[in-house]
């Protein structure tokens, strides 16, 4: 077949296709399906203007054609259906966090060692509690008082609120997206944060003030740290993609783990706004009971748990 | 059989890169290297950027005109600068890829556009992924991007994605017509010789309508007559007496 002949024959369909492409949202039933049915004549044609005619007008024709096709007619992601959020939730985000209970495990693990060993540093070393507090937090400790009251006393509520939920969301981000340097920042804020929290408990405990600052703490601090835990354990799977020794292509295995990272997140991230408003609004006050805040912190950390661990039933 | 890859045996990063659609059909992707990748980039920075300062002067000057500041309560103001802040930081990114379908500012400014690996669309949550894996590329990216043979960061490996060139070009002129003898390389020359003949120098442009002329009617006299008898320009002469609309 000569060139001319392949244009002539064929030209009149590829700009048909062209057309019908261009007013995709335009098309009935019978029109979509003609467009696949041209969609694989257009790549045959492609294929063979490559092989016998290449580098030629109808080539590159084609091949912008195949291209943009391509990209048009087929999507990476199945399409969104109705009650994909409820889906979501009920389903794939549990599924998930269950598949990787072991990963999540080893992270709560790595937090509570660290935070044991950040209680028996501050207990051991009594210089270090200047370095964590700060001079001021520690003379404000000896008087009595605690840094969390002027979290509120200075700073309106409403941008106590956003920042708190901001920083947190911010924080457990890093920490996921941490896992993509191997590990690396998620294991470090993950650790930090776990020695963090046991030094500044044995800190308060020593001026005895441990009572006051788990009255702050308990609305909202069982389910902060269990996302902390799990954002971290979401950056753990990202490093498992990259280095995990696996019989799948790395390629896969990181595409994998960066979809289940991402599903975890999606999971962890929306439970991080309510928690700014705990944190905020309930948090700080003393008039409400230690015995309230307690109830609330463990409530909204059991409905989290209850969801994230969901045993979902699969169609055998 | 599903879309997919074809990873590449080759270590020549000059090779182009294909993809398999569907029925395992290769397709050449023209993937964006660093460079533009680079200037796409900066472009998309520096707009973030004027948004960020005009939003920030703008809320200021709505809250400080309306006084609605006083009205709903103490600091919302700023609470609400914090939140948009926050948002035009995680998800200036991800959501402009989502709304222009794998295009950005910079991206769009420099015809550029993110697919999936096997160049069908890239999904919400590959750009959500390939957009929140960005701090990291920050320290390895360029490294990633220049050694792959797709050009991909690391955000890019993890979503499954790469940004391809995607510039609307002149069409392609194609030849109804051919002289007797010519094959491929000829028309390869006489199509490209059409497309950029309204950017060539005048004179330029003519010598090389002779040519192709007389190249033509060397092994098919007469070829172009009955184009003669329509006009004398070199250049129409070749388009009409090869068929090119």
């Amino acid at each position: 077949m000569t060139y001319s002949d392949f244009v002539s024959s064929r030209e009149g369909e590829w700009a048909q296709f062209e057309r019908n492409l261009a007013a995709l949202g335009d098309l009935d039933f019978d029109g979509l399906e003609q467009l696949v049915v041209d969609y694989r004549r257009i790549l045959l044609d492609y294929t063979f203007a490559r092989d016998r005619f290449p580098g030629t007008g109808a080539s590159e024709r084609l091949h912008r054609l195949s291209r943009t096709s391509t990209r048009v007619l087929l999507n990476q992601d199945s399409q969104r259906q109705r009650g994909a959020l409820v889906r979501f939730f009920a389903h794939r985000f549990p599924t998930t966090m269950r598949r990787h209970r072991a990963t999540i495990a080893v992270s709560g693990a790595l937090f509570l060692i660290a935070a044991l060993f950040g209680v028996v540093l501050a207990l051991a070393q009594p210089g270090l509690d200047q370095m964590i507090l700060g001079e001021a937090t520690i003379e404000g400790l000896r008087q009595g008082r605690m840094w969390t009251e002027s979290l509120t006393s200075t700073t309106p509520q409403a941008v106590s609120s956003s920042g708190i939920a901001t920083n947190n969301v911010s924080v457990a981000l890093t920490t996921w997206i941490g896992g993509a340097l191997a590990g690396s920042l998620t294991l470090w804020i993950l650790l930090l944060n776990g020695f963090n929290l046991g030094a500044v408990f044995a800190v308060t405990m020593q001026y005895s003030m441990g009572s006051e600052l788990a009255d702050f703490v308990l609305a909202h601090g069982p389910l902060e740290l269990s996302i902390v835990v799990v954002a971290s354990a979401a950056g753990l799977l990202l490093m498992r993609g990259l280095i995990q020794f696996s019989d799948r292509p790395r390629a896969q295995m990181m595409r994998r783990m960066g979809n289940d990272s991402l599903v975890i997140m999606g999971g962890c991230l929306p439970w991080l706004v309510p928690l700014a408003l705990i944190e905020t609004f309930l948090s700080p006050r003393r008039d409400v009971p230690v015995a309230v805040k307690a109830a609330v912190g463990l409530a909204v950390l059991g409905l989290f748990l209850a969801i994230a661990f969901r045993r979902v039933k699969t169609d055998d | 059989m599903a879309p997919g890859t074809m990873e590449e045996a080759s270590l020549d990063q000059s090779a182009t890169p294909m993809t398999l659609a569907v029925d395992n059909i290769a397709i050449e992707q023209p993937v964006a290297r660093l460079g533009t990748r680079a200037l796409a980039a900066f472009l998309d920075y520096f707009f973030l950027g004027l948004i960020e300062v005009g939003a920030f002067i703008l809320s200021g000057l709505g809250f400080a005109a309306t006084g609605a500041a006083d009205n709903v309560g103490p600091g919302w103001g700023l609470a609400l600068w914090i939140v948009l802040a926050f948002i035009l930081e995680w998800g200036y990114f991800t959501i402009s890829e989502i709304v222009g379908r794998g295009k950005t500012v910079g991206k769009a400014i420099v015809g550029l556009r993110v697919v999936g690996e096997s160049g069908t669309a890239a999904g919400i949550r590959s750009y959500v992924l390939r957009n929140m894996i960005r701090l990291p590329d920050i320290l390895i990216g360029a490294f990633l991007l220049a050694l792959d043979p797709k050009a991909r960061r690391l955000g890019d490996r993890f979503a499954g994605t790469m940004v391809v060139r995607d510039r609307e070009s002149a069409p392609a002129a194609t030849l109804s017509y051919l002289p007797g003898g010519w094959g491929p390389r000829e028309v390869r020359v006489a199509e490209t010789f059409l497309r950029r003949a309204d950017d060539m120098e005048i004179s330029q442009r003519l010598v090389l309508a002779r040519r192709l002329i007389a190249i033509g009617e060397r092994r098919d006299p007469g070829f172009f007559d009955r184009a003669r008898q329509v006009t004398s320009d070199p250049i129409e002469i070749l388009r009409l007496g090869l068929g090119v609309p």
